[in-house]
């Protein structure tokens, strides 16, 4: 690439990054929200009609109920279903205010209406699926309820609703003991006005209770429909050839190849469509294309990156001070601080199982003009998928994005690059396309995890042990800054996310003797938003140090914690220091380690909630290492459906151990050296630790994540334990074991 | 086309038994059975994952044994029993199978779970007690890290 802007990311995603991030704040305007939503019944189902069939069957009650003569309640919802339960989840909320009986309850995606744009995006990215949309879906089960009351007052000819109540799907009258179902008053109902605060009840009926998953049993029989499912009749199939050096782009469109029916020129790569996408994937193999490759190529390699990272932590040439005073804090580190050590993450890729991709059906009128374009899109941001195909089209052109269940996003698919690609091929071939990235494509163009190299220096009172002073200085490129959106701070909160005592744990109160340092790395590799973010890579720094730092102070690591905690004047260290207490429990901290075993212990905060995770590993012969055991506690607040936290806790700690034990992308000339699952490693199934779960039911921060927040604290906790094990020097640089990251089938 | 090509693009017509039902398909030969089935057929049950036969994803089952569809061309596949996601539950392993990943509540994301039912009816077809050692061998990937729950669900589904 020829700049250090991402051509392919857009502000508005970011806008919306930028609102997931500051979700509190957002929670905060909960009654602005409940206005918007108000406005947006019924309306926003018109808008987008007609929907190619996906409307489900029924008649709406206040726009985001669908009540069917069979007595199905179809709820919908928005944002994306990628495996964390948020359908169930966001379902579970508004039955509950609703008075369904669950298994009346179906669920289904929610069109992407204009009247959402302004209030709650449509989009999935910081565990925010639940937290986001979870005070609208009440207000929408509450709103329906009182319009199913008032259509039962007027069967019942009552003067009002104030003996009504709801209860297993039916409207009953406590008077009279008489009920009507839902299915029966659903079309009276349906005119009713909806009212703008309805009650909310908050029964306790569904939150916070494990209900069976709604869309488990489609994932069992292959019935489950994901983007790349998506059967238009007689569409063609495409797959995506990107530009192999990254920035790169077409000098011309390419010969058609044998067994292709259409070449299409994207800018940054080209389509290769075919009736059937094994004669894409073959025809784009004798693809013959040339490509420019960007002056900066060479830059882009991880020798050429690291080595300009360690100039810049060596100069701190343009570095910002995110927290703290580093000349106070150097006062006191002096010139031999009790720590001072780097450490090294790599950029790692996504590598969802189901590829990005796309299905795109453009319609055109008499005289040839596009009309219309339906937009089936594995996405964690429809509403960023409109926006994107509007930029491509002329004003009128309807643009209907249908949801549909990913499989997987960890952060990829919050991207528009592959939707942007699908639709100039559809527009390209004019006809119906489904265009997929094969595995290659994805590994080698994804929008990384950034690399970062981190150095901290940290001194201990001898005497008391507790942490004196701390410098920390954070060299990474800048997922804002690629996006023309670094703000004129310099600092990209999400590079110094839980590096900074106000966004991580709360060992010490924040004061100036805690210091951390933003220096951006400016290569131009592309890089994004990876399933925790920025605490992906800080919590692996400072836990790492806390480990070392209680090494050096002859304590036990928890213990060197725990001390800190009860020191701390921070007012959330009580909660932090009871997630901490939690895990320890749980991973039988102060039991005897088994012969051969060691365990390592973490703490971490993440998207609002506190996570503290215990591990217990053996090294059986060198370089080796088996998982044995993880514990997790957790604090998130509010527990929506505990089941799934569970399931996403497990999910968290494999996804970490893959990243931890063999995970990166090296690149050659800006060209990625990993390309498909042989050689970047994911941990099977025989490598499964037994992870153990415990909730806290906190209300100290009323609502956390939970998809992303079990992943950070788990490097150093394996780290630590791996040294203790083999009592060898500590792992500084991740993975732990590149030599170990290929995979055969 | 001018350019015919090579060999391998020339169609050719095919009778296969998918799920216990005869069906014909008219492609190339070389065409990957996984495609066949999604492309082709229209059964998008079976899934894929990488291409190149590594994450089993796209297994599926072929005579009882679960292979990987991405890697098995449709001419070698006349004459033998191709068994999907669609059709396990036709059979005793699946459907027990099938029942356990909901009361286990087994998939989060469910990508990979088609292949790894079919995997998990043939370790079940083979070994009807299966231990839990069988069950984490299964060589499927999960980037969800569902393997917990499948190992739990295998052994159920087993009566164990």
């Amino acid at each position: 690439m020829t700049t250090e802007t991402n051509p392919r990311g857009t502000s508005f995603i970011d806008q919306i990054l930028d609102a997931t991030l500051s979700r509190r704040r957002f929670l905060g305007g909960a009654g602005a929200l409940a206005v918007a939503f108000a406005l947006s019944p019924r309306a926003t189902l018109a808008a987008t009609q007609p929907r190619a069939g996906d409307d489900p069957a029924g008649t709406p009650v206040g726009g985001w109920v669908v009540v069917a003569a069979d007595g199905t309640i179809t709820i919908l919802y928005g944002g994306a279903e990628m495996g964390q339960g948020t359908s169930t989840g966001l379902a579970q909320a508004m039955a509950e205010e609703l008075g369904a009986r669950w298994s009346d309850i179906a669920v289904q995606n929610a069109p992407v209406g204009a009247s959402w744009t302004t209030g709650v995006p449509w989009t999935t990215g910081g565990s925010s699926g639940i937290t986001r949309h979870i005070a609208a879906m009440r207000v929408a089960g509450a709103q329906a309820r009182e319009m199913l009351k008032a259509a039962a007052a007027d069967a019942w000819g009552l003067p009002d609703t104030s003996n009504l109540i709801t209860i297993d799907s039916t409207v009953r009258n406590t008077w009279t003991g008489l009920s009507l179902p839902f299915a029966q008053l659903a079309a009276v109902a349906a005119t009713k006005p909806v009212p703008a605060s309805p009650a909310l009840l908050r029964t306790g009926q569904f939150v916070g209770v494990s209900v069976p998953r709604l869309d488990i049993p489609a994932k069992t029989n292959g019935s489950a429909r994901y983007g790349i499912d998506v059967v238009i009749p007689g569409m063609a199939f495409a797959v995506v050839k990107n530009a192999p050096v990254l920035g790169g782009t077409l000098k011309a469109t390419p010969k058609v190849p044998a067994g292709a029916t259409a070449v299409v020129n994207l800018g940054n790569a080209c389509a290769v469509v075919a009736t059937n996408t094994w004669a894409a994937i073959m025809a784009a193999k004798q693809l013959s294309a040339s490509w420019t490759t960007p002056a900066d190529a060479t830059s882009n390699s991880s020798a050429a990156v690291l080595a300009t990272a360690q100039g810049l932590m060596t100069s701190g040439a343009g570095l910002v001070v995110a927290e703290g005073n580093p000349a106070s804090a150097a006062g006191i580190l002096g010139a031999t601080p009790t720590l001072d050590q780097t450490y090294f993450l790599p950029y790692i890729a996504h590598a969802p199982m189901e590829v990005p991709n796309t299905t795109v059906v453009p319609t055109y009128d008499v005289l040839g003009t596009l009309t219309k374009l339906d937009i089936w899109a594995s996405t964690q941001s429809p509403t960023g998928v409109k926006a994107a195909a509007a930029a491509l089209v002329a004003p009128g052109v309807v643009i209907n994005v249908h949801s549909t269940l990913l499989g997987g996003g960890l952060g990829r698919k919050i991207e528009t690059d592959y939707p942007v690609h699908a639709v100039k091929t559809a527009l390209g071939i004019k006809k119906p396309v489904k265009v997929i990235w094969p595995r290659e494509e994805d590994v080698t163009h994804d929008q990384y995890r950034p690399m970062a190299l981190s150095r901290v220096r940290a001194s201990i009172d001898p005497t008391s042990k507790l942490i004196t002073a701390w410098s920390n200085r954070i060299v990474s490129p800048s997922i804002a800054f690629q996006r023309g959106r670094l703000p004129t701070s310099g600092i990209d909160s999400s590079g110094i996310e839980c590096a900074a005592i106000a966004t991580g744990v709360p060992y010490v109160a924040a004061n100036p003797n805690h210091a951390v340092e933003y220096v951006r790395h400016p290569s131009s590799i592309w890089v994004g938003y990876w399933r925790s973010v920025g605490a992906s890579i800080n919590v692996f720094v400072v836990e790492s140090a806390i480990d070392e730092l209680a090494l050096a102070a002859g304590m036990d690591e928890y213990q060197f914690r725990r001390a800190q905690l009860l020191a701390s004047t921070d007012p959330r260290a009580p909660r932090f220091l009871a997630v901490l207490e939690a895990a320890a429990a749980l991973g039988g901290w102060s039991t005897p380690v088994p012969v051969g075993r060691a365990r390592g212990i973490s703490l971490g905060t993440c998207f609002g909630s506190v996570v503290g995770e215990v591990v217990e590993v053996s090294a059986p012969v060198a370089g080796a290492l088996v998982v044995h055991k993880v514990a997790v506690a957790v604090d998130c607040g509010n527990v929506v459906n505990p089941n799934a936290v569970e399931a996403q806790m497990q999910g968290g700690v494999v996804h970490a151990l893959s990243a931890t034990l063999w995970g990166q992308i090296t690149f050659t000339a800006g060209k990625a050296d990993q390309n498909n699952f042989n050689k970047y490693r994911m941990l099977r199934g025989r490598e499964m630790p037994v992870v153990s779960t415990t909730i806290i039911r906190s209300t100290a921060d009323p609502t956390g994540g939970v998809g992303e927040v079990a992943v950070p604290g788990i490097a150093s906790a394996i780290v630590t334990a791996y040294a203790k094990a083999t009592k060898t020097a500590r792992i500084r640089s991740l993975p732990m074991f590149p030599a170990a990251s290929t995979m055969a089938g | 086309m001018s350019d015919p090509g090579p060999r391998e693009y020339l169609m050719t017509v095919f009778a296969l038994n998918i799920n216990g039902q005869a069906v014909t398909v008219d492609c190339d030969g070389t065409t990957r059975l996984l495609w066949v089935l999604r492309d082709i057929l229209g059964m998008t049950g079976t899934k894929y994952g990488c291409g190149i036969q590594v994450c089993w994803a796209c297994a599926v089952l072929v005579d009882g044994q679960a292979d990987k569809s991405c890697g098995l061309e449709i001419k070698e596949m006349v004459g033998k029993k191709i068994v999907t996601v669609e059709g396990i539950g036709a059979t005793p392993q699946g459907a027990r199978l099938q029942q356990a990943w909901i009361d286990e509540q087994v998939p989060q994301c469910g990508y990979c779970q088609s292949g790894m039912l079919c995997r998990a009816t043939q370790l079940l077809a083979e070994k009807p007690k299966p231990s839990a050692g069988d069950a984490a061998g299964m060589p499927n990937i999960c980037v969800c890290g569902s393997y917990q729950r499948v190992q739990k669900a295998v052994l159920r589904a087993s009566g164990q």
